[in-house]
């Protein structure tokens, strides 16, 4: 059997820890029968100055030195689900594989005269269920990989986006999940701006894609829709448009096509602003904001006006699916994106927050950090509303504090106490909304 | 990718860790690995275990028959190589064929030293690198009630260990004034000593032997300034001396082992050597030094795949180290343990009350260049990467010298994990 590239991760949130000890007295307590933490596969770090940092444990390396060192070919990873354990028949204690691993993932124990590490427990590792601020965390990613893994790219290599830009991954995601019956629109905006027009294996997409008006996504969408249905054909037609294909400019094609019910899958990649001409505000640009329209200066610092709530307004035109979503929560993204294929009865909506290092002004490489700030500060909760039922799809059990995400990003870098308070009372007051619709 | 004939001359851990790194980094080349024993790929670290009963023939072995068939690695058992004619790219197999290679990589190991004492090389003492001899010496052990080690390095005490856990009363005759020189400093080598001592093994040390004699039924070893000592097993533990005979006439540099650079290269284009015959840098400079050890053997057989692959890599130079499990104890070396000069290394040296043991650490400026101890509790493998990656302790060496594991630790999570 081969390996697989990945696996179920037990993740380490350091800054989450709070030494409090409960994963050393499980793991001890569910191994050895005793609440002792000097038997715990687990160990936190005790009595150091300064801040936590976080428990230390086996990582279950993709390619571990243990197993390559150890002289009697004791120590294997299993390839079905990644876990690197010992067979006690061979292990002849030499410790060597103490010596070669670099994250103290392995221990000899002289009270129970073996060696001793972490085995995730069989699948549902109990550290994680004790561990309260959230430090430990059992992630299984790898399931969504495994099954998308296979599937057929349908887009083809060499995109000229800006580095570090989401586009790319969630258009690539996106069509694994919707798969060859497909037909996209991709109106004016960053998109079709990094090559996504185009149908052929050499450039744009393998599957048939257009390149509407900025103001007529959803208007020519409902064209294409209704021909397959006269013809009597399932397909799935899909815009990617950009907040300002969607909120500003498209609004009137797109609030027609959702009063109408036509069935039609419009997902908003929102990085609030018009990027690709020069980064000027559009509607869904976030109160404070700088860009290059409003400008930080004397009289100016930044936009003063609250952002669209579009993903509400959409509710309130009736469309039967609304949900938001996020690159950084692609299991949510991939959960939603399948319910919006099943609707028949209308149009689904899904808009999804697209952090963009070249408009925003953060390193290429922070994007998903940065995506994930703004869920984990309720800036963007993740939600959904699925025939007048709406529910969180991911809920902050203690949400970050909203300066952690702005300070990520140049484009807020200016803000004053005053408009930071405004902006958490903003984010706290939709919230509010969202919560008051969820009960 | 263009397919390629990989030829692996040694079926070692180098050898085996490279043809392992091979397949996975390309799967369709043709992978050859070359065994000189007749026995499925096995590490010679294992036998003293084997020889204590720790571990059975039957899971000695690194991987079953069906595992190297699945990942396409040849196997060519029981024939070791005689000689390589870079000129036509070819292998000679004892036995008279041949192969051909497009990548050569030399992991051919080493065999023991006989040490030069009279008399010695003609009644042929015991030692202890293949299989073959483990099972000798094994057998001979059963029915003997005592014997005889010379050389006190780690070959030397862990065949005392297996053969006095075997219940024989074992003599072991060091030329230095102490055990494991190099490894731990006198007051570590006395506690490592001690232990044995109460196992039934006597120590000999700044001992020369002046000569062996073998009478049918017991050898006697004349030392010098003391008495002779008789015992019917004979154990030589001096040494290993790179296997690299067949190498003459080649054309590769050769010194006291194959010589290679930091990416495992030897004087010939394509072909490649690592492990415990091969002579390379240091990790502090200066002299190119072979320093036969497991994870060397492991680090460079991967590290000659990858550079055979064409890839750039850069071993951190041979860095002395050692990890000692002694009679339920504990003892750890690495890096530079006893300095001679005292003005440029600092050096602190920490008792740990009821656990039987102390550590040291030795410092460079703000980086550690070396640790040794016994029964420390401390994680080797931080410590190994805390010298190897030559991590500065700005401003934290005091937090580390009174909490040495969790500050290890930390420094793990800052710097590499």
């Amino acid at each position: 059997m081969k390996l697989e590239a990945v696996y179920h991760q037990l993740a380490i949130y350091p800054e989450k820890c709070n030494n409090c000890l409960d994963c050393e007295k499980v793991c001890a307590r569910i191994k050895t029968g005793r609440e002792d933490p000097s038997r715990s596969r687990i160990r936190t770090l005790k009595d150091l100055k300064g801040k936590y940092y976080g428990p230390v444990v086996c990582l279950q390396c993709s390619e571990p030195d243990c197993v390559n060192i150890c002289p009697s070919g004791a120590i294997r990873k299993n390839p079905g689900t990644g876990v690197v354990s010992i067979d006690e028949k061979r292990c002849v204690r030499c410790l060597l594989c103490t010596l070669a691993c670099p994250y103290s993932g392995i221990f000899y124990s002289r009270k129970e005269g073996r060696m001793i590490k972490c085995d995730h427990c069989g699948g549902d590792p109990e550290c994680v269920k004790v561990c309260k601020p959230g430090a430990l965390q059992y992630l299984k990613h790898d399931e969504l990989f495994k099954t998308l893994a296979h599937e057929e790219d349908l887009f083809s290599p060499g995109l000229s986006a800006c580095m570090g830009c989401n586009s790319e991954l969630i258009i690539r995601f996106s069509l694994k999940i919707l798969g060859k019956n497909t037909i996209l629109a991709t109106p004016p905006g960053c998109i079709p701006g990094f090559g996504s027009v185009g149908y052929s294996d050499r450039a744009g997409a393998r599957v048939p894609i257009f390149h509407p008006l900025l103001s007529n996504t959803a208007a020519m969408l409902s064209g294409i829709k209704r021909y397959y249905q006269k013809i009597g054909r399932e397909v799935h037609v899909v815009a990617f448009a950009g907040d300002g294909g969607t909120a500003d400019v498209g609004f009137q094609a797109l609030s027609g096509a959702t009063e109408r019910g036509e069935n039609i899958i419009y997902i908003c990649v929102d990085n609030e602003g018009y990027m690709n001409t020069g980064i000027q505000r559009s509607g869904t640009t976030s109160y404070g904001a700088w860009t290059t329209t409003t400008p930080v200066g004397k009289r100016g610092s930044g936009k003063n006006r609250e952002s669209k709530n579009l993903p509400m307004i959409m509710i309130m035109h009736g469309a039967p699916y609304v949900a938001t979503a996020s690159p950084a929560f692609l299991e949510d993204y991939a959960e939603k994106l399948k319910k919006a294929m099943k609707v028949k009865n209308g149009l689904a909506y899904i808009h999804l927050l697209s952090p963009c290092p070249t408009g925003w002004r953060f390193a290429p490489e922070k994007t998903v950090e940065v995506s994930r700030l703004a869920v984990e500060t309720n800036f963007f909760p993740l939600w959904e509303y699925d025939s007048g039922r709406f529910r969180f799809t991911v809920k902050m059990k203690e949400p970050v504090p909203l300066e952690s995400y702005l300070n990520r990003m140049g484009k807020y870098s200016h803000l004053t106490g005053g408009q930071i308070r405004k902006m958490k009372k903003m984010v706290s007051e939709r919230y509010k909304l969202l919560e008051s619709l969820i009960q | 990718m263009t397919e390629k004939r990989f030829v692996i001359i040694g079926d070692g851990p180098a050898g085996v860790n490279a043809s392992e790194r091979l397949r996975t980094k390309d799967s369709e080349s043709q992978i050859i690995l070359i065994g000189q024993e007749p026995s499925l790929p096995y590490s010679p670290t294992v036998l003293p275990y084997f020889i204590s009963g720790k571990i059975t023939e039957k899971n000695l072995f690194l991987h079953k028959e069906n595992y190297w068939r699945d990942r396409r690695i040849e196997l060519v058992l029981g024939k070791g190589a005689t000689s390589i004619s870079p000129k036509e790219e070819k292998v000679l197999l004892k036995g008279g064929s041949s192969l051909t290679y497009d990548s050569l990589i030399l992991a051919p190991g080493g065999n023991s030293t006989i040490p030069d004492i009279p008399g010695l090389k003609d009644i042929r003492p015991l030692h202890l690198r293949t299989l073959a001899d483990a099972k000798e010496l094994k057998r001979k052990a059963r029915r003997a009630s005592a014997a005889i080690i010379l050389g006190a390095g780690l070959i030397g005490m862990q065949a005392a260990q297996s053969l006095a856990e075997m219940g024989l009363s074992v003599k072991v005759v060091e030329l230095m004034d102490q055990v494991l020189p190099g490894y731990f400093d006198p007051k570590a080598s006395n506690l490592i000593r001690k232990a044995y001592e109460s196992h039934r093994v006597t120590f000999f040390t700044s001992a020369r032997v002046e000569g062996v004699e073998w009478n049918g039924k017991e050898y006697s070893l004349s030392l010098k300034k003391e008495k002779t000592l008789h015992a019917p097993l004979l154990f030589a533990a001096t040494g290993v001396t790179p296997n690299i005979e067949f190498l003459g006439g080649s054309g590769i540099k050769i010194d006291r082992g194959i010589i290679v650079d930091k990416a495992m290269r030897t004087s010939i284009p394509n072909i490649f050597a690592s492990g415990d015959a091969v002579q390379a840098e240091d990790f502090w400079g200066g002299k190119k030094v072979n320093q036969p050890i497991l994870i060397h053997a492991v680090d460079q057989g991967r590290m000659a795949a990858e550079s055979a692959m064409g890839e750039e890599v850069s071993h951190c130079g041979n860095l002395s180290m050692n990890l000692f499990h002694f009679f339920g104890n504990l003892g750890l070396s690495i890096g530079l343990v006893s300095p001679d000069d005292r003005t440029r290394w600092e050096v602190h040296q920490v008792d740990l009350p009821g656990k039987r043991g102390y550590v040291k650490f030795v410092f460079d400026g703000d980086c550690l260049c070396g640790v040794m101890g016994i029964n420390t509790g401390l994680d080797p493998g931080i410590l190994l990467q805390l010298i190897r990656r030559r991590i500065p302790f700005a401003g934290d060496k005091k937090e580390f010298l009174k909490r040495p594991l969790d500050t290890g630790r930390k420094f793990m999570c800052l710097n590499w994990r």
